[in-house]
């Protein structure tokens, strides 16, 4: 600025020495250099410049060129006049000057101002549209008067329209809707247009493209000119999709659980902390004979028999300290409900307990065990009624068996003394008269004594057959090869006429009842004794096989045999295949045998073929003891 | 020496009282014999009580034969109360019956009968078995030294 000032000063000077050396060309004019050079000081210099080289330049010009020359005396008054010319020519400039100054500041600071208010707009609708794309939101006007519809970028982005077209006119915009959505938006824009009521609606878009629909929320508001004349239509769009989505799947699964807590079979109850029902579901209502309006909001111990409030109470509370999260209700004991009608039934109850949304929540859930309880009630009762049975039973078999047993018992000791008084009296009339006697009488004497002692034979049968199925079996281990050898023994001494060939495997051994398998053995072998007694070589073999994933123990012999067509008769009692001139015997003997082996759970079979012997062979259990796992 | 006291025999069947009484004549056996028919009498007998106070013979007898089912009291009940007492808890008692029950061998020799002797319905067999019976205890068996 002061070089512009000592310039604006120095000019004056400058045009003085210059218009000095041309004075002789120029003369008179003497303001000719200064008036020019008063302008470019002001142009120069603004106000301050344009005065200060007026006033130089006034001065030079007075005393250089104004007659006389070189002094300020002024002799013609036009030069006086001349002079303030020049100097209000000058000030004239400077003003003129300073002014044009000021409006070309004011000028660029206005420039410079719009300039950065530009870039505050730009720099906040860039913003707009960030947080519009962010927050999904759109917006659109509608100007009346011109028809003319204006769409921000994130509405295209929602409606999946190219941005480079125009935005759609109403009621053009249609076709983005679903026809559901749009008879309700297209009323609530009618009564925009018409009333001025602002609206907002959640409507369905349906995008050109394969797009999935979206849900979006629009929003519009009218704008009234002066006159209240409705002008213009503004208003935002923004996607719900998600939040729809969310808000269904919310939707179903309260649904979900609604149909589950509704359709449960056990009563759900739910209760707030201060103990009062905030949820009692259909199977609760048919329970406790309560409607749900009735129940919701009541105490809960409205449900429950008087005697169990407190402790019930207490339980909920001490539940409510815990840090289970359910836990069965009732503990110990049982548990009631009382129904709206004052019945008591009993119930089998769980509770739980969460915290939703800050408050606590007890859920008991209650089942009516009034049928359960009935049915074990019937269970109990038929298991005693069952177990009164079975001692009854028991008592009545007990009472047959000892029935049973004094009847052997009676047959042994009873029928015998008739068979002796017979045999007896036959005998002592032989001794005594037998002289008087001669032939036939003393065969019928003897008839006498060998019926009564085949009787007798048939009575001990009957006997041992009776004795076979009694008494408990005492198991240990017996080594049928030296029973077997023994029997054979004893059989080989009360017969001196037959001498039999005896083969007997070594190291027989079963585990059942000792004096049982004796009568087994002693009967079998007995009988090889008895059907070898006609042959040359007799031949009793006693062994063991393992066929079928069984043990048999078997006694054969190649005496008589039988004829395999009559084998079932062989195990029943009083059958014989023989007659008694060809071989004695009363028919007890296999069947008593059957009966052990039966109860040694084992089974018996038989093989036989006329002329050429038989063979007996029975199982005891599924597990016989061999000595070697003895050993 | 032959023991020349009674012999006593406790028999409720007649036929059986016969046979037995017949059996021991013929082996010769001299003794009285003294017949009662159930248990009862048979301890009456024994203890002098009831029917039998101040009967003659001061003696007990050589030997009781005692048939185990009788009316009343079974020989079995008999043998127990004669062995419980001291006067009779030596005496000579032969079970004598038609059974072989093991039950009734047993307990005879629980209670500590002389002898156990099935009564075999062959007749020569049983006037056998009786007669050595009868001769065993009477002539070889030596009595328990009197008091």
């Amino acid at each position: 600025m002061s070089a512009r000032l000592a310039l604006a000063v120095l000019l004056p000077i400058v045009a003085c020495a210059v218009q000095w050396y041309l004075w002789d060309i120029f003369k008179p004019y003497a303001w000719f250099f200064f008036i020019p050079t008063v302008f470019l000081s002001a142009w120069i210099g603004g106000l301050n410049g344009g005065l200060a080289a007026t006033v130089i330049g006034a001065l030079l010009a007075w005393y250089f060129f104004i007659s006389p020359t070189l002094s300020f005396h002024l002799i013609n008054p036009v030069s006086a006049f001349s002079i303030i010319v020049f100097v209000l020519t000058g000030c004239l400039f400077s003003v003129f000057f300073d002014q044009l100054r000021r409006s070309k500041k004011q000028a660029n600071d206005a420039l410079a101002i719009a300039e950065s208010a530009n870039e505050k707009i730009s720099d906040l609708y860039q913003k707009l549209k960030e947080a519009q794309r962010l927050a999904s939101v759109g917006n659109w006007s509608w100007d009346i008067q011109c028809d003319k519809h204006t769409w921000s970028e994130e509405v295209y982005n929602i409606l999946d329209r190219d941005p480079a077209l125009h935005a759609i006119a109403y009621p053009d915009v249609q076709e983005y809707f679903t026809p559901e959505s749009w008879s309700e938006l297209s009323v609530a824009v009618e009564r925009c247009l018409s009333e001025g009521v602002s609206y907002e609606c959640d409507v369905e878009v349906v995008r050109p493209s394969n797009c999935p629909r979206r849900w979006i929320a629009a929003s519009g508001e009218a704008i009234r000119d002066a006159n209240g004349n409705i002008v213009n239509l503004h208003g935002t769009v923004q996607d719900i999709s998600e939040r729809k989505r969310v808000e269904q799947s919310l939707r179903e699964s309260e649904e979900q659980l609604a149909v589950i807590i509704n359709s449960a079979m056990d009563g759900v109850i739910a209760v707030d902390e201060q103990q009062r029902i905030r949820l009692f579901n259909p199977a609760a209502t048919e329970m406790f004979g309560l409607s749900m309006v009735e129940a919701i909001g009541q105490p809960l111990s409205r449900l429950l028999p008087e005697r169990f409030h407190q402790a019930h109470e207490k339980a909920i509370v001490n539940f409510a300290h815990t840090s289970l999260k359910a836990r069965r209700m009732g503990g110990m004991g049982e548990n009631s409900g009382i129904r709206a009608n004052g019945q008591e039934f009993p119930i089998e109850a769980s509770i739980s307990q969460s915290v939703i949304a800050g408050k606590k929540l007890f859920i008991a859930i209650v089942r009516d065990i009034t049928e359960r309880k009935q049915t074990q009630d019937e269970i109990l009762r038929l298991n005693f009624d069952l177990e009164r049975r079975v001692v009854e039973r028991t008592a009545e078999l007990t009472a047959a068996n000892r029935e049973l047993d004094s009847f052997a018992y009676a047959v042994a000791h009873d029928l015998r003394a008739p068979l002796r008084a017979m045999s007896g009296f036959s005998h002592a009339l032989q001794e005594d008269y037998g002289h008087q006697l001669q032939g036939e009488p003393l065969i019928y004497l003897e008839q006498i004594s060998l019926a009564s002692r085949k009787m007798s034979d048939l009575v001990d049968g009957l006997l041992l057959l009776s004795r076979s199925t009694r008494g408990g079996l005492q198991y240990e281990l017996v080594d049928i090869s030296a029973m077997s050898k023994r029997l054979l023994a004893e059989l080989a001494q009360s017969d001196h006429g037959q001498h039999a060939m005896v083969e007997v495997e070594a190291g027989l051994q079963a585990q059942c009842d000792a004096r049982m398998l004796e009568v087994v053995m002693r009967n079998l072998l007995g009988n090889a004794w008895k059907y070898t007694s006609h042959v040359e070589n007799p031949t009793i073999r006693v062994y063991a096989e393992n066929r079928d994933n069984a043990h048999f123990f078997c006694v054969a012999d190649n005496g008589a045999g039988f004829d395999m067509a009559h084998a079932n008769r062989l195990f029943k009692p009083f059958q014989r295949l023989h007659r008694q001139d060809e071989f004695p015997g009363i028919g007890i003997g296999l069947a008593t045998v059957r009966r052990i082996v039966n109860r040694h759970a084992g089974s018996i079979e038989a093989r036989g073929e006329p002329g050429k012997g038989a063979t007996f062979c029975f199982t005891l259990s599924d597990m016989p003891v061999t000595l070697e796992q003895d050993t | 020496m032959i023991n020349t006291k009674n012999i006593l025999l406790v028999e409720d069947n007649p036929q059986d009282e016969m046979l037995t009484m017949r059996a021991l004549r013929r082996a010769n056996l001299i003794n009285q014999i003294d017949v009662v028919r159930d248990g009862q009498q048979a301890l009456d007998y024994l203890f002098r009580e009831g029917d039998f106070i101040g009967r003659e013979d001061p003696d007990h007898p050589a030997m009781v034969l005692l048939d185990i089912g009788l009316p009343r009291l079974s020989g079995l009940e008999v043998l127990e109360r004669l062995r419980s007492d001291d006067r009779t808890k030596f005496l000579p008692v032969i079970m004598l019956t038609s059974s072989d029950e093991e039950y009734d061998r047993l307990k005879s020799y629980e209670n500590h009968a002389n002898s156990f002797v099935r009564k075999p319905v062959d007749f020569s067999e049983f006037a056998e078995t009786v007669g050595r019976v009868g001769v065993y205890w009477l002539a070889t068996n030596e009595p328990p030294p009197g008091r």
